[in-house]
């Protein structure tokens, strides 16, 4: 299910299928990434599983319902829990930032966070890396990381990991911490990588229900409480 | 985060930089800068520091003139004196002058080394004049031309000096300094003598309290000033949602099909503006207004200097900053300064993410503003009114520390931190 080997001289394009209720973003994904093999397109989790088709990756949209009280619609990170059960790997393609979320989502399994506001290359690139299976979160994590590194859930950081994850968290040009720390910029973006793996391997195993609730998030991830959320139980 | 490059929440900014290519010598760029017109420069502190400057060289004309004047009439004179104080008249001439054009070039009297080289030089000349000269000339002839020399020294004190107390006894010392070294000998005059001396201090006296009038007017005006143009982009960010500009109105527009295609390329950077908008609120949830007295939770002050900016492209890390409580002057002044610094971002840094990261450690709190623009050479010169006043000098004065690190292409970033108020700060209220 996650690997196709196919004999022939032409580089594999990952196959790629994409779960999203907007109809839009279904027609336009395949003519918006020519370099995935899109094998098929669908508005519900339901209605891939039942053809659940052989993939590298499904890209799911967080919301697939606008209707908030509709609790028929598997979405979020019941669907992804469910969709990392049967084996699929999942990347997220959402413009949600909420840490809190996004904690609950990887957590549920997710290997990907790619935003929809981000340039197509870079998309691009983003789903391929994780088709492949690497992690690829940093952007939007890179926050709850320098998070759970200083509530001390990461133990095994090391100084340098622990250095470029602070200047990358508040935003610093990867030239600009290269040349702080007396490393190449390759060195640099290395760490960060080993930093984001440990996160989401972290996330992985804190074994979160999908429902819930934010003070059982931030308990299981061993955060304080309000790391998250504000007292009156708002998301952050 | 260790910074590269320091801004120190001195006076004077000083800098190490390591791996800067072309560096300018900065007597070099003022004379670059000298005869051109300085926009940052408007501000009514610039324009105070422009008046005082304007007032001690008038004053100094006057003095020099005086020395040039002395110097004629010992040339004049049937006694036969020395030449040593007519010599040193015009020395001092020389360097009088030479001050002039420095603190004209530079548009403010606030150096501290040429104000101590003045007072120096000025004091040293009183020794040198009174020491060599006859002492029956020492009060009341044209030839004793130091003490007179002292006159603008002791009155714009405060002008380099900044507190008043400090030009107060500073012309205390030189009233003093002249008091002992005329009195032998001349215990006839003693009442000229005495007065003379404590002239001193009445122009220190006045001096100071001109000058610290006059400064505190015009940080009141520039104060003034940003509140309006606060209130003024408000004003305008509101009227623009309300308006046609909203996501809903927008959303209309692109779906009509009478569509004008050559509106697309303003239409397209409105849609961006509204996405961060819509974001920004979800991001930011519903707070209700904390119109409260006393320590305000640091991610409230940074929700409400962000709210005008939402259609930049801000990203939030806030998480670590949570816990930290501020006190109302260090809330407001940080406020002020996070706007100043965003407004700048959206001017200059051509900016695609404004990072704003919050943390809280060791009962200290720390506000980054990282953006990944243009980024500039972050030497004294090239910071403008907004990052001057409403930045660096607004906190400084409110005893937050601030530091700007910025390398060209590769974005800017800004690190303001102060204490956390305490517990106990908080029970006491």
């Amino acid at each position: 299910m996650h690997h196709d080997q196919r004999a022939g001289s032409e580089p594999v394009r990952p196959r790629v299928a994409v779960i999203d209720d907007g109809a839009l973003t279904r027609h336009q994904f395949q003519p918006a990434f020519p370099e995935l093999d899109v094998v098929g397109t669908f508005a519900t989790v339901d209605a891939f599983l039942s053809e659940a088709p052989g993939v590298d990756l499904v890209v799911l949209d967080l919301m697939l319902s606008t209707n908030a009280q509709d609790g028929s619609v598997l979405q979020g990170p019941a669907a992804i829990r469910l969709l990392t059960r049967r084996g699929y790997r999942v990347c997220l393609y959402t413009d949600e930032r909420r840490p809190l979320v996004l904690a609950h989502c990887l957590a549920a399994g997710a290997t990907g966070l790619t935003r929809k506001s981000d340039d197509l290359p870079l998309t691009n690139n983003a789903f391929i890396r994780a088709a492949r299976g690497e992690a690829v979160v940093a952007r939007s994590i890179v926050g709850l990381a320098e998070l759970l590194s200083r509530r001390g859930q990461l133990p095994e950081l090391t100084p340098r990991q622990t250095q470029v994850l602070a200047g990358r968290a508040r935003g610093e040009d990867w030239k600009s911490i290269a040349r702080r720390l007396g490393i190449t910029t390759a060195t640099a973006t290395d760490h960060l990588e080993k930093v984001v793996n440990k996160t989401v391997l972290y996330l992985h195993a804190a074994g979160l229900d999908p429902d819930a609730s934010p003070a059982d998030i931030e308990h299981a991830l061993g955060l304080t409480p309000g790391d998250l959320m504000d007292p009156a139980g708002r998301h952050y | 985060m260790t910074p590269d490059v320091v801004v120190t929440t001195g006076r004077r900014a000083s800098h190490t930089r390591d791996n800067e290519s072309v560096r300018v010598p900065a007597s070099l760029q003022r004379l670059r800068d000298f005869g051109q017109v300085d926009p940052d420069a408007s501000s009514e502190a610039a324009r105070v520091e422009r008046g005082l400057v304007v007032a001690f060289s008038v004053f100094r004309l006057a003095v020099s003139a005086e020395l040039l004047v002395v110097v004629w009439f010992i040339a004049q004179s049937p006694r036969s004196i020395s030449w040593t104080v007519p010599a040193l008249a015009l020395v001092m001439a020389a360097f009088s002058i030479s001050y002039m054009i420095a603190v004209t070039r530079r548009g403010d009297l606030r150096s501290v080394r040429w104000g101590v080289a003045d007072l120096a030089a000025g004091c040293a000349s009183l020794v040198v004049c009174s020491l060599t000269a006859p002492r029956d000339l020492l009060v009341g002839s044209w030839y004793h031309w130091a003490p007179s020399y002292l006159n603008p020294i002791a009155g714009l004190a405060s002008a380099w000096l900044l507190s008043r107390r400090h030009a107060i006894i500073t012309g205390a010392g030189i009233g003093l300094l002249y008091v002992v070294l005329t009195m032998p000998g001349n215990t006839q005059h003693v009442l000229a003598v005495l007065l003379n001396g404590f002239s001193y201090v009445l122009f220190a006296v006045a001096g100071a309290f001109f000058a610290t009038y006059m400064r505190q007017v015009a940080r009141h005006a520039d104060e003034n000033r940003h509140a309006a143009i606060e209130a003024a982009t408000a004003l305008e960010l509101a009227r623009y949602s309300f308006h046609v500009h909203n996501a809903t109105g927008l959303l209309e527009a692109f779906a009509k099909p009478s569509l004008d295609s050559s509106l697309l390329p303003s239409m397209q950077r409105q849609a961006a503006d509204e996405a961060n908008r819509l974001r920004y609120e979800v991001l930011r949830g519903y707070r209700p207004d904390d119109t409260v007295s006393g320590p305000v939770p640091l991610e409230s002050v940074i929700w409400d200097a962000t709210e005008s900016f939402a259609h930049l492209p801000l990203e939030f890390a806030l998480a670590l900053g949570r816990s930290a409580q501020l006190g109302p002057p260090h809330s407001r002044a940080l406020k002020m300064a996070l706007i100043a610094l965003l407004y700048n971002a959206q001017l200059h840094a051509k900016a695609s993410t404004i990072t704003i990261h919050a943390d809280h450690a060791d009962g200290i709190w720390e506000v980054t503003v990282t953006d990944d623009g243009v980024g500039f050479e972050p030497i004294p010169d090239n910071f403008g009114f907004g990052l001057r006043t409403q930045v660096i000098e607004s906190l400084e004065r409110s005893g937050l520390a601030v530091s700007i690190n910025s390398h060209p292409g590769e974005g800017t970033c800004t690190t303001i931190s102060g204490p956390a108020a305490s517990p106990s700060d908080l029970a006491s209220l």
